[in-house]
């Protein structure tokens, strides 16, 4: 990762340093200015690689990097950028006046704005995890005092080895007066490593190195002493039934003995399946409680709906309820009041049951009575609709007979029978006052 | 992680892919160790006669990505005027070309994008221009050779 950083350096002349310099040092300095702390480690951050551990809102993205903006600039066309993106977006573009990446409005480089403050603000509010947290710095700071932490005090950081000869550097929780990038041969082990590392080598790494266990004496290499701790005969160890109350401790050897004889520890089985039992039990209670406020919670509910829908049914279930709760007091165990309770809240949620069915079946029955109403409406509708369209017909045809005829055999073919049909046919000739006449006679057929 | 900040982003773009993926669509790398590659696998659209087909498609991102489109090939053949007719497969048209490609398109809009194209084809873009003469002029025959592509080459898993 440190070299991924030290390639954006190019493209990070100076990432957030105005800003942070501005406002973040005096209130980070109180963390301690120590000796060491001063010694900066001058690494400029890629801050497109940082966890963020504050969600942040979608429109404070750069839509190229998708990442919280980093020095944003903004374009005459009102879209927004990370500078390094938006120059990087300039570069890929051949043409000589350089479009928006968004919406292709003509702009050049020269006329990025600055964004509103505010902006910026929030972007350096946003909490980020330390870059160095994968191998052990667990800041978490503001994204705009983050080139200060790394600089000044994360431990972790990498600083400039303190010998003017060398070139190498070292994190900063371990720097010194003298260099310390020597190489050394580990006594026990042959491993040859670098001075600075020699601790963590002693601690954890070194598979030849003894030490000596301190119940019984004997040397383990490092990795396998924490093993043998756990097993080592001669390290004191309390009792297995302790947690339920035998006080004895004795060798890990003579334990074995001890716990035959411990009345405790033989008990310890049938504790725990007791202790198993009851966890089982409290939590069935707490489920069974809990259906039961909620079934309460309903039920009084359906109780003031009723009672403002149906008086007299609201008087049954006050009447209903009203022993019960005389009743619960006597109970004497919390399970029987509750078990009490739930068989009324069940009868009366029958009750409440059987009427909201009773009301279905009333409901449904008006629907289909208006149902039925509706159709016979509709079909009176339709026979209406029917007999208008034959009147309609009828003065069609009426009409064609009394137009003058082009070709006259056809029509009085086709005119034919509705003529005949009429109680006072008009002459072929007749003009339109006959015709009214004849539709009114019609009418009154039908 | 040759530039960090495209390779965020475009583990970030996978991430939301793959945890909520578009209609029809899944998608997974073809190779853990590199996120320039996906498979994509699509479910041809209901209202398209790819519909029952699961057609395979291989995306590719350019190193310079964002500031450069991704390609998109078709691994499985299919009859459509946009996608070329030989073992490349290759779709080119909107906003996958360079020419119109912005920085701020997202992978999921290229592939819901390739979704609509198979439901309703670009025929004044295509590649293959005697299928777009027949999907404009003859419709019922190219339905029916989709029809038929799509369970030669598509039924399969």
């Amino acid at each position: 990762m440190d070299r991924v950083v030290s390639n954006q350096g190019s493209l990070h002349p100076n990432p957030g340093a105005e800003h942070v310099d501005a406002e973040a040092v005096p209130s980070i300095s109180p963390e301690g200015a120590s000796a060491t702390a001063t010694r900066r480690a001058n690494v400029p951050l890629d801050l497109r690689i940082l966890d963020y551990v504050t969600p942040f809102d979608r429109n404070l993205v750069c839509p190229i990097c998708h990442c919280p903006f980093i020095q944003p600039v903004r374009l005459d066309c009102d879209h927004t950028f990370c500078r390094d993106c938006l120059s990087r977006a300039f570069t890929t573009q051949t043409a000589d006046t350089k479009k928006c990446p968004s919406c292709r409005a003509s702009s050049s480089f020269g006329q990025t704005q600055t964004v509103p403050r505010f902006i910026i603000h929030m972007i350096d509010e946003l909490v980020v995890k330390c870059p160095k947290h994968d191998v052990g710095c667990a800041s978490q700071v503001r994204r705009g005092d983050l080139q200060v932490h790394v600089d000044l005090y994360c431990s972790y950081s990498e600083v400039p080895c303190p010998a003017v000869d060398c070139s190498l550097t070292i994190p900063r929780k371990d720097l010194g007066e003298r260099c310390l990038h020597s190489k050394v041969i580990c006594d026990s082990c042959d491993v040859e490593m670098l001075e600075k590392d020699v601790n963590e080598h002693n601690r954890k790494l070194c598979t030849k190195q003894t030490s000596t266990c301190p119940d019984c004496q004997e040397s383990f290499t490092k990795s396998a002493l924490s093993d043998h701790e756990r097993r080592c005969p001669q390290t004191t160890i309390r009792c297995l039934g302790s947690n339920i109350g035998c006080r004895h401790s004795t060798k890990r050897v003579d334990m074995a003995q001890h716990q035959n004889s411990c009345a405790l520890a033989s008990l310890l089985p049938a504790m725990k399946a007791m202790s198993d039992r009851m966890d089982q039990q409290g939590a069935a209670l707490d489920l069974l409680q809990r259906k039961n406020d909620i079934l309460e919670g309903s039920v009084s509910n359906m109780q003031s709906l009723l009672a403002n829908a149906a008086l007299p049914l609201a008087d049954a279930s006050a009447a209903a309820t009203s022993p019960h709760s005389t009743e619960a007091a006597p109970f004497d165990s919390a399970t029987h009041h509750l078990l009490s309770l739930h068989e009324s809240l069940r009868e009366e949620l029958d009750r409440v049951a059987s009427s909201i069915s009773e009301v279905d079946a009333r409901a449904s029955m008006m629907i289909i009575n208006e149902n039925l109403r509706l159709k016979e409406d509709l079909a009176h509708t339709n026979a209406v609709i029917g007999s208008m369209r034959m009147q309609l017909q009828w003065l069609t045809s009426a009409r064609l007979q009394t137009q003058p005829k082009p070709a006259p055999g056809a029509v009085t073919s086709g005119a034919g029978p509705s003529v005949r049909s009429g109680p006072s046919s008009p002459p072929p000739g007749a003009s339109q006052p006959p015709i009214r006449r004849l539709s009114d006679s019609e009418r009154t057929k039908l | 992680m040759g530039s960090s900040g495209g390779g965020k982003r475009i583990a970030r773009e996978l991430g939301e892919c793959t945890n909520d993926p578009p209609e029809g669509i899944r998608v997974q790398l073809v190779d853990d160790a590199d996120v320039y590659r996906w498979d994509i696998t699509m479910d041809g659209p209901e209202q398209s006669p790819y519909a029952g087909g699961h057609f395979k498609l291989q995306l590719r991102l350019p190193t310079e990505y964002p500031f450069k489109p991704p390609t998109i090939n078709f691994a499985t053949k299919i009859y459509h005027p946009n996608v070329s007719n030989d073992d490349k497969g290759s779709m080119c048209l909107g906003m996958l070309r360079s020419d119109q490609w912005k920085p701020p398109n997202k992978i999921v809009a290229v592939l819901n994008m390739v979704r609509n194209i198979l439901i309703e084809p670009n025929i004044d873009d295509a590649v293959e221009t005697g299928v777009a003469e027949q999907y404009k002029n003859a419709r019922d025959e190219f339905v029916k050779t989709a029809r038929e592509w799509t369970a030669k080459y598509a039924s399969g898993k």
